[in-house]
């Protein structure tokens, strides 16, 4: 259907503040790339001129040489080994530090600060970091990806969960502090049952990508499947390279694979389908006592 | 201790059943006065004072933004009075400190509009939450009730004709049905009064009458006092024994309810309208 009116809309100005705002704005955004381009060195000329060499390494590569390869899947055992075990390390200090680290659970606003500062700055500084200082401080070996990854994993779970934590349901809680229980009752009874299956997927996915992370810790000397891939490239060691690669990129991927389906499972959070109902006894035994 | 507190409410409990059904005693449980609320200036509820009698049911008929919920958490103290005194039983409600307050807590159950349950959990462990304030803190962080508690929460289930559900998780249940879970949480917090702030304004009108004949009988069974906030006036005049009528944070009617006409409740209506304009 035409319809018989017509309608003035306002022309666009350019001088109008808000547009001018955004201009200004894209002309910064600009100005900072160009500058940031020219900090990195882009050179893709020599990019190109390195290529044949990669080329030539990928060739060599076959046939692969599957020779040492117990001495490898062991090595990628120790750096599964590692990252679950930092992770539970992590986890323990984790849960506390979010609690006290979420604004609708901390006691004071002083103690969310201070679990926010420690979260904050465990979770800043990289696993590969941590690696380096411990690796000084107690020697080599995986105990030191353990740390490694503990420390790092302490703040970025942490952090996690306390965002989880935030936006649960406030109605609960009232209700059941209404109850007359204490804060602490209120947190488990009311609280904890509301996140747990996010608690789970997120802690599942941090250990999917602790396992990722402690495959290069080995490099610095925090052992594991690392310092395996180090040697060969130390060495050239192409055909091994290739090997100690496919182990990696296998781990790797069967952990997501395996995290991805748990987690999935978890956050669908069916009811179990229990249809038991508990029988009144009295009724069908009157006279029991 | 948390012994001593169950013995003593369960007897209590017995009296006041014996008391409610005799209907002579006109004991007040709670007594109000000159209680107000502002919020920054905006007055809420301006220095209103009733007395609500043991074992009676009581009904708040008022549009929104009159002040029920206002008065309802002002009882409670989850929001601090600006003015005013209120007595629960033996105790200045105004005056209790934190302690005392959740001790005080423990008699007292809430029914809210939005029924408020733990969702990942089974209507049982909904249920046994009203328990948690006599349970000691090692039992409630494993979530192993003693046996009698239990028996004691299936019960409560039974009374208000939701025992097939109890092992059922309470997000898979229905609206009234969720509102039944509530209301049994509160017999198993073995509450002599309950506060319900709009039970029934987030369910559909059949569940919302099944509901309010539910918390009838358990409150006269039980000998329970009931405080409770409506919109419909039909509702009101069916299960209460008082109305009172309010808006605007003052109360305009506070009578028996076979006392109340047809002109109060138009009133009522009349100026539910103009608030609406």
């Amino acid at each position: 259907m035409k319809s018989s009116f017509r309608y003035q809309e306002p022309r666009f100005e350019l001088l109008r503040r808000d547009n001018l705002v955004k201009t200004l704005l894209l002309v910064v955004c600009a100005a900072f790339f160009v500058v940031f381009w020219r900090e990195s060195q882009i050179d893709f000329e020599k990019l190109a001129r390195g290529l044949p060499k990669i080329a030539s390494w990928t060739v060599q590569m076959f046939p692969p040489n599957i020779q040492n390869i117990n001495e490898i899947l062991r090595a990628a055992f120790e750096t599964l080994a590692m990252a679950t075990t930092g992770t539970f390390f992590a986890l323990i200090f984790a849960v506390p530090l979010a609690f006290l680290g979420a604004r609708n659970t901390t006691p004071h606003p002083v103690v969310y600060h201070a679990a926010r500062w420690i979260l904050n700055i465990t979770r800043g500084t990289e696993t590969l970091v941590f690696a380096l200082i411990f690796t000084a401080a107690i020697g080599f070996g995986p105990f030191t990806g353990v740390l490694a990854i503990a420390f790092h994993m302490m703040g970025a779970i942490g952090k996690m969960l306390a965002e989880v934590i935030e936006p649960a349901e406030q109605g609960p809680m009232d209700a059941m502090a209404l109850t007359g229980a204490s804060r602490i009752k209120v947190l488990r009874y009311a609280l904890l049952p509301d996140v747990m299956p996010n608690f789970v997927a997120v802690t599942l996915y941090m250990w999917e990508f602790s396992v990722r992370t402690s495959t290069i810790l080995g490099i610095v000397g925090a052992g594991g499947i690392g310092q395996t891939l180090k040697n060969t490239i130390d060495l050239l060691d192409f055909p091994q390279m290739i090997t100690v690669l496919a182990v990696i990129l296998t781990m790797v991927t069967l952990m997501d694979m395996l995290s991805d389906a748990l987690r999935r499972r978890i956050l669908q959070d069916r009811a179990a389908g229990q249809t038991i109902a508990p029988r009144r006894l009295s009724e069908e035994v009157p006279n029991r006592a | 201790m948390p012994n001593e507190t169950l013995v003593q409410s369960k007897q209590s409990s017995t009296n006041y059943y014996v008391s409610a059904d005799s209907s002579v005693s006109h004991e007040v449980i709670l007594r109000v006065r000159n209680l107000g609320k502002d919020y920054g200036g905006r007055e809420v509820l301006r220095r209103i004072s009733f007395d609500v009698d043991r074992g009676q049911f009581m009904v708040v008929l008022g549009p929104s933004g009159s002040g029920k919920s206002t008065l309802f958490r002002c009882i409670t103290r989850l929001t601090e009075p600006s003015d005013g005194t209120i007595h629960y039983e033996d105790a200045c409600v105004n005056t209790l400190n934190q302690a005392e307050l959740a001790r005080l807590r423990c008699s007292i159950g809430f029914v809210f509009q939005q029924f408020n349950l733990v969702k990942r959990l089974t209507a049982l462990d909904n249920v046994l939450a009203g328990c948690l304030g006599r349970t000691p803190l090692w039992r409630v962080m494993l979530r192993r009730f003693t046996h009698q508690d239990r028996q004691m929460a299936l019960g409560c289930l039974d009374a208000v004709g939701m025992l097939e559900f109890a092992y059922r998780r309470v997000d898979g249940l229905s609206g009234g049905q969720q509102q039944r879970v509530a209301i049994a949480r509160t017999l198993a917090q073995d509450a002599h009064i309950i506060i319900a702030d709009e039970p029934i304004a987030s369910l559909d009108p059949e569940s919302a009458l099944q509901v309010m004949q539910i918390l009838k009988r358990v409150a006269r069974e039980r000998g329970i006092t009931v405080l409770c906030s409506l919109h419909q006036v039909d509702h009101a005049l069916r299960m209460a024994d008082r109305v009172i009528g309010m808006n605007d944070g003052k109360i305009l009617l506070n009578k028996p309810t076979q006392e109340v006409t047809p002109d109060d409740t138009r009133t009522i209506y009349m100026r539910v309208a103009e608030a609406a304009d």
